[in-house]
């Protein structure tokens, strides 16, 4: 059942619902009821049908509730379908949400759009800048999901998001895998989805870290020294994948760097089991610089900062030149803050007319 | 005048009512057991010990009992949460880091 508020105009709106906290402190389209219904009708579904509960408020993801975050977010109807299949995706178990929304630390869910979704639900960018500013799709989808957290999840900065700084993702953090130009199986085919599936994959990342790396094709290191770079990201001393252990972590490759690892006959799974090797750590480093963390790693052996290699996610995205990204990840939660995929269903989805 | 939908969720489950206190110093706390439940960092144990320390002396006839769930990025678990009911009339949680 739908709950109403009122003002005296539009501005007057927008100024209530940031009072109210229900924004991320930028202007939101104020959701009005022809404006939501409009976003219901888009997504094929009921208003009322519930798509789970959000921590840590506890509130009920409904349909509409989602409408509504889409709506303020400033999403277009063909984004509706991605932004449900995100929130669906975060409401899994293995999500940990509702801890996520908790920690200190600073982890935002990166919302990875796979397959024919990319072009179907607005043109999601996943080339040069798509990270932002600038594509809109990427820009709404990504805000969309935050305002849900927000209002819906309850979480508030200072009392039930307990970030310490935040980051600039818990804006808007979303973009597209560049599948067309990428030499290797694109991410959700490697984690068991078809190809022409269309599926968004969640993780809490950190900001993207910068790895930069010039390439020489005279040295037939090249590929290694590469990995040696991305690792070093991946896992320093300073990430909590280093020193919680067991989450997961992202490495967008730019397309020059992918070519570097694809020239040397790498593969997606030769290149997630090199990063996973090259983030074994000696149990010394960790006493050095883990404090009381280091207490649950037994035995003399090396230990490791990623169960398996299936939890480094590995896409291409960006322009080509020296930088890829990668983010860190919170490695903390019942599920270890786990990634998740999530299908996005554009056969339930109905065309709004103009 | 604007009518625009009210963004956030209803809640699942509704808080219940409930008071926050206790006459601790009653037979200088004799009957009583105070339940000190860490998050798991380090500090809070500590900083639990020396507040369980502190009401011992203050008051002799006290039971304090410690937990610590281990973990601080998760829940207690209902079973410990079970234990403290049913042993503490009073429960006291700290985090740390």
């Amino acid at each position: 059942m739908a709950e109403w508020l009122e003002a005296a105009d539009e501005a007057a709106a927008l100024e209530q619902l940031h009072e109210l906290g229900c924004t991320d402190g930028l202007p939101v389209v104020i959701p009005t009821a022809d404006r939501v219904e409009r976003m219901v009708l888009a997504s094929g579904q009921s208003a009322d049908m519930v798509l789970g509960v959000m921590g840590p408020a506890l509130g009920v993801a409904t349909v509409e509730k989602v409408a509504v975050a889409a709506v303020m977010a400033g999403c277009t109807a063909e984004h509706m379908p991605v932004v449900m299949a995100a929130v669906q995706a975060v409401l899994q178990p293995e999500f940990d949400l509702t801890e996520m929304q908790s920690t200190t630390h600073c982890t935002a869910p990166l919302v990875i759009v796979n397959g024919p979704a990319r072009n179907a639900c607005g043109g999601i960018a996943s080339g040069f800048g798509a990270l932002g500013p600038g594509h809109r799709a990427n820009a709404s989808i990504g805000r969309a999901l935050r305002l849900t957290m927000i209002n819906i999840g309850g979480a508030r900065p200072g009392s039930s998001d307990m970030a310490l700084l935040g980051h600039p993702g818990k804006f808007t953090y979303c973009l597209a895998e560049d599948e067309e130009h990428s030499p290797f199986t694109p991410l959700h085919v490697g984690r068991g989805f078809a190809p022409d599936d269309s599926v968004v994959t969640v993780i809490g990342a950190e900001a993207p870290h910068s790895v930069i790396y010039s390439g020489n094709a005279d040295d037939p290191d090249d590929a290694e020294n590469l990995l040696h770079q991305l690792a070093v990201g991946l896992a320093n001393m300073a990430t909590n994948n280093a020193v919680l252990t067991g989450g997961g972590a992202v490495v967008v490759l730019n397309p020059e760097h992918a070519q570097i690892l694809s020239q040397a006959n790498l593969t997606r799974e030769h290149i997630m089991q090199r990063l996973w090797e090259l983030t074994h750590f000696p149990k010394a480093q960790l006493q050095q610089y883990g404090g009381s963390f280091a207490t649950r790693i037994t035995g003399d052996d090396d230990y490791r900062a990623f169960n398996a290699p299936e939890d480094i996610l590995l896409l291409m995205a960006g322009g080509s030149g020296l930088y890829s990204m990668v983010m860190p990840s919170w490695c903390a939660g019942k599920h270890k803050n786990s990634a998740v995929s999530q299908l996005v269903e554009l056969n339930q989805f109905c065309e709004i007319p103009g | 005048m604007t009518t625009f939908h009210d963004p956030r969720g209803e809640v699942a489950t509704a808080a219940e009512p409930y008071t926050l206190n206790y006459n601790l110093t009653a037979d200088d706390g004799a009957g009583t057991t105070v339940g000190l439940l860490a998050n798991g960092f380090p500090d809070s144990d500590n900083f639990l010990h020396a507040v369980g320390v502190a009401l011992a002396k203050r008051l002799p006839g006290l039971q304090v009992k410690f937990w610590n769930k281990g973990n601080a990025s998760i829940p207690a678990p209902d079973d410990m949460l079970a234990e403290i009911k049913a042993s503490c009339q009073v429960a006291i949680a700290a985090y740390g880091h």
